[in-house]
């Protein structure tokens, strides 16, 4: 291994500039509008009168090295090599000779690329790990995302929504990711606790850090088996004691499953940001493609188009019309899942004697 | 190629429109074998319904305490092609920006020691390294930070900072989120680098209350771009607007939270004190309406996911602060929220819980800041406050 | 105490915890200065030298722990 070049340490990422286009330098911060020309091109307009032109396509995040080769290949046809990602995990040429601009939209349409997720759209799905490696997932994410877009691409390439639609996936639980703030989420629920195997308890795990793991103190030592034991009632299934102790597990498939939940945002605009709230509490895993889900999925997005105003988000949308009228018109069934007993259940109950039949 | 195992379910997720990652970990097959093992695992995944991986190990290459994480099958014996699987999280530029030359040297690298497989991005922000073993490790370090590029953040340390775009190429960006996102990386390395924190402490920061990068919900601190002022308009763009088949008055106007807005047919009047600035006319009428002139930020803190207590989104701890570089004045809040936390929170306590546990009047004093009504939707409304001595009469 | 010292009191520290209560770094520096009275930058510094030589490995289990290598 001599041949391996020095280590440096604390240098941080490279600077940005060293990445920007010529175009995005000289007009910083003087930026005048932008306009959408279709679902997958916008160009931004500077004070200067200068322009580039942005054409957005989407990803699956999972990027092989070939694939950032194409890519880097096309940029450097027809964006002097300059290349950027988003937030939401889309990739974005961008073009400083507009009369490159159809060029490139063709050769990335004739590549199969998907153009869009710009404006009042479906925009790419922000997801977790799930089964492709994260030991606590109770569904998969990428699976799921991809099960979804395909039947909604067309709200990616073309169709437009009343306002932007922010979709997320978590694989359980713990929602690593902003799952809890989207306009349509799709989370991964355990329906039982962890079993525990006495026998391999012994064997494998430290009884003090797997009690320790508990963030809700579900779990007591089981002296006799030498072993824990959890309280049912108090077990929330977030998984922490399958990640100290490998002889809990949680995963159970045939009770493992989907929950919808809906109306959050992270945007200011016109009203404050918003959890999601829960629309369904359990589909089942029906992999690979998850019918149930996508049809659910697609029932809710329908009533929202069907309901809503222009500019509306769904979370606005339903406080307008009101959650009783959100299931009367989604046709979803209310459960008692649905009535909160966590930590801030009590505001959530009506305390007024206005609402709707 | 020839497939190491039949898939017929992950075969199915290659059809549709949306690019598949299916086909991202066979492309992967042809320049490491990794990613054949990874497909027989996932497929087996997909039959039964259920996760096949397990935690461990590595966290860091040498003198790191984070950036690398360990990860391995619970059947290596099945798949011993990924038996480890690490994952590399490599600092991405500030805005997701790189050239074609960047991203082959990456490519480059990771072709040679680790499976072809990236994430562009995870949700922190990091470039990420999908898959590689132990042995890898220091030379994949060696290689890149020689061509200067260093690994992320994680553990209880301040994870890797990220942004929108910003003014790079947005005419909403109210502050330099770009700048201000390399300056805290690159200022608190060591912080990331070596944990030292009670939790991990993320940062996001978004130029404007549209918030793209959704730091209120994501980011222990979230750093938001706003103005003071008048916003500015231009009546003549406002009649285009109309003209082009915009109603004015029910897409603004009626929408406007404050109603603090007016239209008589011709001009838009805007009553600016009682605007809270939400952004919604501005981002609908961009050519016609831009942010007031004096530029700043409204600084937040504590948003966390649900599990445990309940989901926290971050709330107003400054309303308004300048953000000029070296932004001296954030990094110095910066250092006296962390030393509070350091002194008071316990092992794995983010500090929007640590607030909640011990009280958001304690915190303020703790950091020093003053009180103000932009800090809450409404005062309390129960009489069990506290008094301290010097409020007393002796 | 010299450099070398609080290396070696680190290093004793984190010896004598393995097996029991793992040590968080800010554990690491709360114990320095109430047993020795070092302050938290000299303690930063001389726990990054081990970390530096790989006399001592961060590991991470839900939070970051100071520990001896692995054999
Ligand atoms: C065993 C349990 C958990 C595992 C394995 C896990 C794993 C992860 C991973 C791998 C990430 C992405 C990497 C990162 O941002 O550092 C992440 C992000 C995150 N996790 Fe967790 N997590 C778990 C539990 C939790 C808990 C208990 C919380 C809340 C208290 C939480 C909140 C978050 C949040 C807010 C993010 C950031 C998402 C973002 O940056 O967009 N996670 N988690
Ligand atoms: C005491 C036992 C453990 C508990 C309670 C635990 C719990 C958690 C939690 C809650 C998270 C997500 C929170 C976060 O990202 O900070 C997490 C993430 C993670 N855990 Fe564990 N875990 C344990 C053991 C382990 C072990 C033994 C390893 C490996 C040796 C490990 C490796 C990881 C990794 C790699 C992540 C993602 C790391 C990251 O995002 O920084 N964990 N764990
Ligand atoms: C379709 C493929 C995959 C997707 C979409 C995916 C997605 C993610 C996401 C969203 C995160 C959270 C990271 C972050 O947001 O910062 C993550 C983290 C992680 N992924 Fe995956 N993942 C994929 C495949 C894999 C594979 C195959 C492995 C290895 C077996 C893996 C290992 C990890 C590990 C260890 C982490 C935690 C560390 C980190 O975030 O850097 N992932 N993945
Ligand atoms: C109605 C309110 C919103 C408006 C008007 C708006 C507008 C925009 C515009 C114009 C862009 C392009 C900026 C650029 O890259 O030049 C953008 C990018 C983006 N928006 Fe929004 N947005 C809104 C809400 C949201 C929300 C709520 C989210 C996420 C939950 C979001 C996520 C994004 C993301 C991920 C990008 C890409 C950002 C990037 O390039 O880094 N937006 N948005
Ligand atoms: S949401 Fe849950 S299952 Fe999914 S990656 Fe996060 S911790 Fe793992
Ligand atoms: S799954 Fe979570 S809540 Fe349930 S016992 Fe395990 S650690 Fe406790
Ligand atoms: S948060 Fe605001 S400034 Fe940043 S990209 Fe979004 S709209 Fe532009
Ligand atoms: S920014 Fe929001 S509150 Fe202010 S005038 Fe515009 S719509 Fe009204």
């Amino acid at each position: 291994m001599s041949d391996l070049p020095e280590r440096q340490t604390d240098i941080g990422p490279p600077h940005y500039e060293k990445f920007l286009p010529p175009v995005i330098k000289k007009n910083y911060g003087k930026w005048a509008y932008h306009e959408e020309k279709s679902a997958g091109v916008m160009v931004h307009v500077a004070e200067s009168g200068d322009k580039i032109t942005t054409v957005r396509v989407a990803s699956p995040r999972i990027l092989a090295t070939q694939s950032l080769r194409e890519m880097s290949e096309i940029a450097d046809k027809y964006c002097d090599g300059y290349i950027r990602f988003t937030t939401r995990n889309n990739v974005e040429f961008l073009v400083s000779d507009e009369s490159k601009v159809d060029g490139l939209v063709k050769e990335l349409k004739d590549k199969k690329y998907m153009l869009g997720g710009i404006g009042s759209r479906i925009s790419n799905v922000v997801h977790t790990q799930g089964w492709v490696h994260c030991h606590s997932a109770a569904t998969d994410a990428s699976g799921l995302v991809k099960a979804i877009m395909d039947e909604l691409s067309e709200y990616f390439t073309d169709k437009e929504t009343p306002a932007k639609v922010r979709l997320a996936v978590a694989c359980c639980v713990n929602m690593c990711g902003a799952v809890h703030c989207s306009d349509i989420a799709l989370v991964g629920v355990h329906k039982t606790a962890p079993r525990i195997l006495d026998e391999e308890i012994k064997n494998m795990c430290e009884i003090p850090s797997t009690v320790a793991s508990c963030p809700t103190s579900a779990i007591s030592p089981n002296p006799k088996e030498k072993s824990v034991k959890i309280k049912l009632e108090k077990c929330m299934y977030c998984g922490n004691c399958y990640s100290v102790c490998p002889a809990m597990p949680i995963a159970d498939p045939k009770n493992d499953g989907v929950a919808i939940v809906v109306g959050g945002k992270v945007a200011n605009l016109r009203t404050v940001p918003k959890f999601s709230k829960l629309a369904i509490p359990w589909i089942p895993n029906n992999p690979p493609r998850w019918p149930e889900v996508t049809d659910a999925v697609k029932k809710i997005l329908d009533t929202y188009i069907a309901g809503a105003m222009k500019h509306e988000r769904v979370g606005e949308w339903v406080e307008r019309i009101g959650w009783e009228k959100f299931f009367d018109i989604t046709g979803l069934e209310f459960k008692i899942q649905h009535v909160d007993d966590f930590t801030f259940a009590r505001e959530t109950f009506r305390m007024a004697a206005t609402f709707k039949h | 190629m020839a497939k190491k195992y039949d898939t017929p379910m992950l075969d199915e997720l290659k059809k549709g429109a949306f690019p598949s990652f299916i086909t991202e970990i066979e492309k992967a097959t042809e320049t490491a074998d990794y990613a054949k093992d990874l497909l027989g695992l996932l497929e087996r995944s997909f039959n039964e319904k259920k996760t096949h991986w397990k935690h461990g190990g590595i966290v860091g290459v040498r003198g790191y305490g984070g950036g690398v994480i360990g990860r391995y099958s619970d059947i290596p014996d099945e798949f011993p092609g990924v038996a480890h699987f690490h994952t590399v999280r490599v600092n991405q530029p500030s805005g997701f920006f790189y050239t074609s030359d960047a991203l082959r040297e990456i490519c480059d690298i990771w072709e040679k020691y680790g499976s072809g497989l990236t994430n562009m991005h995870g949700s922190t922000g990091d470039l990420v390294l999908l898959g590689t073993n132990t042995e890898s490790l220091e030379p994949i370090f060696a290689e890149l930070s020689s061509r200067g590029w260093d690994l992320g953040g994680s553990g209880s340390a301040m994870r890797t900072p990220s942004c929108c775009v910003g003014q790079a190429r947005c005419e909403w960006a109210n502050i330099d989120t770009m700048a201000i996102t390399n300056e805290i990386t690159q200022h608190y390395q060591d912080e990331m680098h070596r944990p030292m924190f009670p939790y991990k402490f993320k940062f996001k920061v978004a130029g404007c209350a549209c918030d793209c990068i959704a730091s209120i919900a994501r980011a222990d601190m979230s750093i938001i771009g706003t103005w003071k002022g008048d916003i500015q308009i231009d009546q003549k763009e406002v009649a285009n607007y109309a003209k082009g088949g915009m109603d004015i008055q029910a897409e603004i106007i009626d929408m406007c939270p404050t109603q603090c807005m007016g239209y008589d047919g011709k001009a838009i009047s805007i009553n600016n004190e009682h605007c809270n600035r939400c952004m919604h006319c501005i981002a609908k009428m961009t050519k016609a309406l831009k942010p007031g002139k004096e530029r700043g930020a409204t600084i937040l803190l504590g948003s966390k996911a649900p599990i445990v207590t309940g989901a926290l989104l971050s709330w107003v701890i400054v309303p308004f602060m300048k953000m000029e570089p070296p932004f001296e004045e954030l990094k110095d809040l910066i250092d006296r929220i962390w030393e509070w936390w350091d002194e008071h929170g316990k092992n794995r306590e983010r500090v929007g819980e640590l607030i909640e546990r011990l009280g958001f009047p304690t915190f303020l004093k703790g950091v020093d800041l003053e009180p103000h009504p932009a800090m809450v939707t409404e005062p309390r409304r129960d009489p069990f406050f506290f008094w301290s001595e010097e409020d007393i009469e002796k | 105490m010299d450099k070398e010292e609080v290396k070696k009191a680190i290093y004793d520290m984190i010896e004598a915890s393995m097996g029991k209560k793992k040590l968080k770094p800010s554990d690491v520096m709360k114990k320095l200065k109430a047993d020795h009275g070092v302050e938290r930058g000299d303690g930063k510094a001389a726990l990054k030298d081990l970390m530096d030589a790989g006399t001592l490995v961060y590991s991470y289990k839900g939070g970051s722990y100071v520990e001896l290598p692995p054999k």
